[in-house]
């Protein structure tokens, strides 16, 4: 559009049809007469008085008094507002000034005129920005702080390192910090183009909150004991979840009894194990029932485990056992952030037992045959033979074969890789998350086969949580997350293979004969190992699960403030399914060679060429719906919450074998909880759950369970603040409650009777004639009044904060009354002729522990930051009835005994001479000097099974403790964690271990069975006693000789990284942080135990052992 | 303010349809089974079951863990000690360590013999196709299968407890038996 050059020469619009000529023109000569006449314009007085008056009139007023020439546009003045002035002799810029105040116009005194123009518009917003590093007061840095600008109104979220970039449009704006449980703060930006803050903890975490039983409390006012592990620990390079947390917190007892991928699942216990029937605890993933081996540690974004009455009393008959809480990542709102990781490793063993070479074996078989035999002049095994095995010149007919090497590379791999985004808007949040794990064990493979016969694991995990809010008051959370896992193994199972290897000795048959035959001795039941891995085909599992859930919370705030309602629904499923091709492979064993020396072979075994086929399926699937009303809300210095909460479950074996195994699993309950703060010193709480379950009888379905509990938080009192100095924290809390345990198993439906097929039917006719009742019957089951175990449990606990902040220690003692455990019934006296003892809830157990807590931060300098955590924790647990005829001698008596103890013969040392033989009690077999003498309990002159005491601990630990610390020096950072256990032991008893047996032909030899006694006491402290060929006498009874100490201290991981973030580079990639490092598991063990993995526990040492793993990996961000 | 509205009726309602529906979402008892009173109903289960009580009569040639007397006598010398017969050769047998357990195996026959000779006469179903006379054949063959297990405890074990011929229930208290 045209410009319209008006000058207000005329007081009528004038057209200037040649503008740009004129513009210039007229400039021209302004300039010339400013010049001359420029002084004159401003020495100019003028008076106006006007009210609301245009522009217009403003400019021809001071025209006539000034005789200045007013230039502007008509299309400006529109713009302009009108002006009310009341002036008098004032200087002309002045006046104008006040004219043009408020206008968007502004104005030039020139020589002679005034030129009016519109204000320059704001300029282009300048983008400024700004920079830095978000740390806590510690010099940590903060990750996920939220950063907004006041003004601007941009946002953004700090990085894992504590880095933050934030764009501005103005110099004057304002950031504020904000984070969970730290004060918000606002920093004025004040032209500066790096902040870097350290964010101060609110007072003793005012309103940190943690997870609890179906919701949250603040971490200040809990009173139940509960320890959470962090997300950071848990991600570890291993598939299994349940490996990694034994240790890592108070209360938490576990062993691991096996590294085969795909079935490494540890043994957890909380608080240990109090029960005779199940002890596993509850685990929750998001609120619903779930198996949490297989949940992907990235995702999680708390762990929490519920120990005492107080805080599981909610979960009522499902609770006994402890409860672990796991809950899942979701999205914060802010710009898409995407985590990428990847890493990949080698694996080992951590050990594997040795066996006795060929030449070993065969000089122990000759000692041991001669001291079984001494009356025989030929030895065993022919001074020739050992010979023509020592020098390995003929392996098809005088083998010398290490069987564990056959089976094993020393190496294996493993790879993990992930990817994760999360962000989102305040109406939607999301969290996507993809994860893939890879592992390799270490069985040899043949490569010859066309099958794959190697251990082989893999696994995808997906997580989608979105949370929608639909309106203020409404919120919607959906997740849906699994994972599919596809294993592969040889065609035997880990038990055949391992214990093959145990059975068969090193010098009677090579792995492969030379001509490529498979070697296979005579005794059906003893088989070459090799064959078992690499001849015996394949099995393929396939193993997926789906988790879903939907969750809608109302906030009822408009009726009544702090009122809430929620509702979830959930549904699980599981698939299994797995095919299984095996076969076996023709066998022969070498007789000799011929002339020519070409082998000699007989067929010892059948095989086939080809793969069989089977299938077997399982899988399982959940319905859950839980409804919930929540109450929270503070009058002045009080505080009250409230919750009561329905739920149901149903699960189904999709696959059931059985009638009885088909019916679904439910269960369903009402809980309630309420809770009462005052000024946030004086604590108090309840809570009850009532539910039942179909496992019970009709008339004891529901139970009630209670459970109270009151704190005091002494640091926050007045009297306190004196002390505050040395302790800034210190609360002390005490609970007591009832719990119960449906998890009880024995018989389903035990309150109904059954018919069973009693001792089996029978056949009968004289010789030629076939009658034939196949079937019996008879009274399978009884029926009983089948109920829950009750569990009495009280805790006491002391939280102390000292150092400034810097030390952390909470302590828990506890003890725990277990009643109606069901037992199949052991008092009832064989000649009433019941076939099958029936159940009845009569055990009782009493368990109680300590555990504790510590953990330490402290910055030296500015860079150097040292943490260290530790924890304890040690629990006992006392049988008191177990439902069993009582012993005739004390020392037998179960009752009154550790739960778990071991009973066997008192190994008093090695008989040394024959006169000491004769001397002593009665001893079975042949008792030579070197044979293990025993302890005769009741002096009755015979050792029998009377003379059978307690003897060492048991196989699960009472002690397990844990530490490590953590160091970060600028981006460098190293953490470690050493795990252990104590007061635990492990029995030896098997073949292989046990040389020798059934007559000698059979089993391998450990090496360490050069560890013997000798008649001239080379070992004085032998771990075998006299060899002798068969067990012809007692020296491998269940003694105390075979109890070893299985106390182990092992440095579970180690972390070392380096963290590169806001290099120019990286931003030029679109990287905002990249750290690099690496991660090693179970990587030293210290332990007196020295055979095999002390942590595999009883027996020989046959499980597949746990795995150790060196990886190294990058872990990125992107903005 | 309707929006509020419509959330809590529906979870009210779910609330309480399900408390409504308590007692029958756990009441799920598998009734359909054999139960022992139908055993002594028909024919043919009850014979089953008189064959159940014949075979606690065990094969006498299975040397090796069904009978003591080949481990006990003089002819032989064993040497498989896998077999419960070599510890008897060694002489390892005592109170604790009890081989040969017969003792609980034949008090179930005799307890299911007991059961059988009071439940028997419950059988409509053989007396209207055979008459009484095959229940009280019947009967006699189990009297006389319970003094036979009675022999058999006596010739290993020598004395012995006669159990009475009102069963005791098995849920009575460990004192009662």
């Amino acid at each position: 559009m045209g410009m319209f050059f008006n000058a207000c020469l005329c007081k009528r619009h004038c057209y200037v049809p040649d503008r740009r000529w004129h513009a210039i023109s007229r400039k021209l000569i302004l300039i010339v007469c400013c010049l001359l006449l420029g002084p004159l314009a401003r020495a100019q007085q003028v008076s106006l008085h006007v009210n609301n008056e245009g522009l217009k009139e403003v400019f021809r007023q001071l025209r006539q008094q000034t005789g200045f020439d007013f230039l502007y546009e008509n299309e400006m003045l529109k713009e302009a507002k009108p002006v009310s002035l009341a002036v008098t002799n004032q200087p002309l810029k002045q006046v104008l000034d006040q004219c043009f105040r408020d206008q968007p116009l502004t104005f030039e005194v020139l020589e002679h005129s005034v030129v009016v123009k519109r204000k320059q518009a704001p300029a282009a917003p300048q983008l400024t920005t700004v920079s830095g590093t978000v740390t806590d007061a510690k010099g940590q840095p903060l990750p996920g702080v939220t950063i907004t600008s006041k003004v601007s109104k941009t946002g953004t979220t700090s990085l894992s390192n504590g880095q933050y970039t934030i764009r501005l449009r103005a110099n004057n704006d304002t950031l504020l910090f904000s984070f969970v449980s730290y004060i918000t703060q606002a920093v004025p930006v004040n032209n500066r183009s790096e902040i870097s803050i350290a964010m101060q903890e609110q007072v003793m975490g005012l309103n940190d909150v943690v997870v609890v039983g179906y919701g949250q409390q603040k971490r200040i006012t809990t009173i139940g004991a509960q320890s959470t592990i962090r997300a950071e620990e848990l991600k570890q390079p291993v598939a299994n979840l349940t490996d990694v947390i034994a240790g890592r917190v108070a209360g938490v007892i576990g062993v691991q009894r096996s590294g085969q991928p795909g079935y490494d699942n540890a043994e957890i216990y909380i608080r240990g194990i109090s029960t005779f029937t199940n002890s596993k605890p509850l685990v929750l993933v998001d609120g619903i029932e779930r198996d949490f081996a297989n949940v992907d540690p990235e995702d999680i974004a708390s762990f929490s485990i519920l120990k005492d009455a107080s805080a599981t009393a909610v979960y009522g008959v499902r609770g006994a056992n402890g409860v672990i809480l796991i809950q899942t990542k979701t999205g914060k709102v802010g710009r898409p952030r995407i985590n990428m990781q990847y890493d990949q490793g080698i694996t080992q063993f951590t050990s594997i037992p040795k066996f006795a070479d060929g030449v070993t074996y065969m000089q122990m078989a000759n000692e041991a045959y001669r001291n079984s035999n001494p009356d025989d002049p030929l030895p065993k095994y022919s001074a020739e033979r050992i010979a023509l095995t020592a020098n390995g010149k003929d392996p098809d007919l005088y083998p010398n074969v290490d069987w564990f090497k056959t089976l094993f590379n020393k190496y294996g791999q493993n790879r993990r890789a992930r990817v994760n985004a999360s962000g989102g808007s305040d109406n939607a949040q999301y969290y996507l998350s993809i994860g893939y794990y890879d592992e390799n064990g270490m069985y040899k493979t043949d490569q010859l086969a066309n099958y794959n016969s190697a251990i082989k694991y893999t696994r995808y995990n997906f997580t989608a949580n979105l949370n929608l809010q639909l309106s203020k008051t409404t919120k919607v959370d959906f997740g849906a997350a699994g994972w599919i896992s596809n294993g592969n193994f040889p065609g035997s199972s880990v038990d055949q293979i391992w214990g093959s290897a145990y059975l068969l000795p090193p010098i009677l048959i090579p792995p492969v004969y030379s001509n490529g035959l498979h070697s296979q001795i005579r005794t059906g039941d003893i088989n070459n190992p090799y064959n078992l891995l690499t001849q015996s085909g394949y099995v393929s599992e396939f193993r997926s699960q789906l988790w879903s859930n939907i969750r809608l919370t109302q906030d009822l705030g408009s009726w009544l403030k702090g009122l809430s309602v929620t509702g979830m629904f959930s549904f699980d499923n599981y698939n299994a399914h797995t095919i299984s091709r095996t076969k076996t492979v023709d066998g022969y064993l070498a007789r000799g060679r011929d002339s020519a020396g070409k082998l000699l072979l007989d067929q010892t075994s059948i095989g086939s060429n080809f793969l069989g086929y089977s299938r077997s399926n399982g899988g399982t699937r959940q319905f859950y719906t839980e409804a919930a009303i929540n109450y929270n809300n503070t009058f002045g210095k009080h505080n009250v919450t409230g919750m009561l909460l329905y739920n149901q479950s149903d699960k189904e074996d999709a696959f059931a074998g059985d009638f009885i195994s088909s019916i679904p699993y439910r269960y369903m309950g009402l809980s309630g909880r309420l809770t009462y703060a005052y000024d946030n010193r004086y604590l108090a709480e309840a809570n009850f759950g009532y539910n039942g379950s179909e496992t019970f009888a009709p008339d004891h379905r529901f139970g009630f369970f209670p459970s109270v509990g009151a704190g005091w938080v002494a640091s926050e009192e007045p009297f306190f603040k004196p002390l505050g100095n040395a302790i800034q924290f210190l609360k002390l809390r005490v609970s007591y409650g009832l719990v119960g345990n449906s998890n009880i198993g024995g018989r389903r439906f035990a309150y109904i009777s059954t018919v069973g097929g009693g001792n089996g039917g029978y056949s009968y006719g004289r010789n030629g004639a076939d009658n034939n009742i196949g079937d019996g019957l008879d009274i399978g089951d009884y029926a009983v009044a089948v109920t829950w175990e009750k569990a009495k449990k009280t805790n006491v606990g002391v939280e102390i904060k000292t150092l400034r902040d810097a030390l952390s220690l909470v302590v828990d003692v506890f003890n725990e009354n277990r009643t109606g455990i069901f037992r199949q019934r052991g008092d009832v006296p064989l000649y009433e002729g019941i076939r099958t003892l029936p159940y009845a809830n009569l055990g009782e157990i009493h368990n109680r522990g300590v555990g504790a807590t510590l953990e330490l931060n402290k910055r030296i300098g500015k860079d150097l930051i040292i943490g260290l955590r530790g924890n304890f924790t040690w629990n006992r647990a006392f049988v008191i009835n177990d439902a069993n005829a009582p012993w005739p001698y004390p020392w037998q008596q179960r009752i009154g005994r550790k739960l778990g103890q071991r009973f066997g013969y008192t190994a008093l040392g090695l008989f040394q001479s024959d006169k000491e033989i004769a001397n002593s009690p009665y001893q079975t077999g042949t008792n030579r000097p070197g044979d293990i003498k025993y302890k005769d309990l009741n002096s009755d002159g015979k050792i029998d099974t009377y003379d059978q005491g307690p003897i060492g601990y048991g196989s699960i630990p009472e002690i397990v403790y844990g530490f490590g610390p953590t160091i970060n020096w600028k981006g460098w950072s190293l953490a470690g964690w050493f795990k252990g256990i104590s007061n635990v032991d492990i029995q030896l008893n098997g073949d292989g271990l046990q040389p020798f047996s059934q007559g000698g032909e059979r089993g391998n030899l450990l090496s360490q069975i050069t560890d013997r006694w000798t008649p001239d006491g080379a070992h004085p402290h032998p771990l075998y006693p006299r060899l002798t060929y068969g067990n012809d006498n007692m020296n491998y009874a269940n003694s105390s000789w075979w109890v070893k100490n299985g106390a182990f201290l092992r440095l579970q991981t180690l972390q070392f990284s380096y963290n590169l973030a806001g290099k120019q580079w990286l931003n030029n990639m679109g990287i905002s942080n990249l750290n690099l490092y690496f991660i090693g598991y179970n990587l030293w063990t210290i332990s007196g135990f020295k055979l095999w993995d002390v942590e595999l526990g009883d027996g020989r040492g046959s499980q597949y052992p746990l795995v150790k793993t060196y990886n190294l990996g990058a872990r990125l961000t992107l903005k | 303010m309707n929006k509020n509205l419509i959330y809590r009726s529906i979870l009210l309602f779910v609330m309480v349809s399900c408390s409504v529906a308590c007692k029958k979402y756990l009441d799920q008892v598998p009734d359909d089974r054999i139960t022992i009173e139908e055993v002594f109903h028909k024919k043919a289960t009850s014979e089953q079951y008189l064959a159940n009580v014949y075979s606690y009569v065990d094969d006498e040639s299975n040397q090796w863990d069904g009978w003591p007397w080949l481990g006990n006598s003089d002819e032989g010398d064993i040497t498989w000690s896998k077999y419960t017969i070599y510890n008897l050769n060694i002489g390892n047998i005592s109170a604790g360590n009890n081989l040969f357990e017969k003792w609980g195996y034949y008090y179930n026959g005799i307890r299911s013999a007991g059961y059988f000779i009071a439940h028997i006469d419950e059988n409509e179903e053989i007396r209207s196709l055979n008459g009484q006379q095959l229940i009280d054949q019947y009967k006699a063959e189990a009297r006389f299968l319970r003094a036979y297990y009675y022999f058999l405890l006596m010739r290993q074990y020598g004395p012995v407890v006669l159990v009475s011929d009102t069963l005791t229930p098995p849920d009575a208290p460990a004192a009662d038996m």
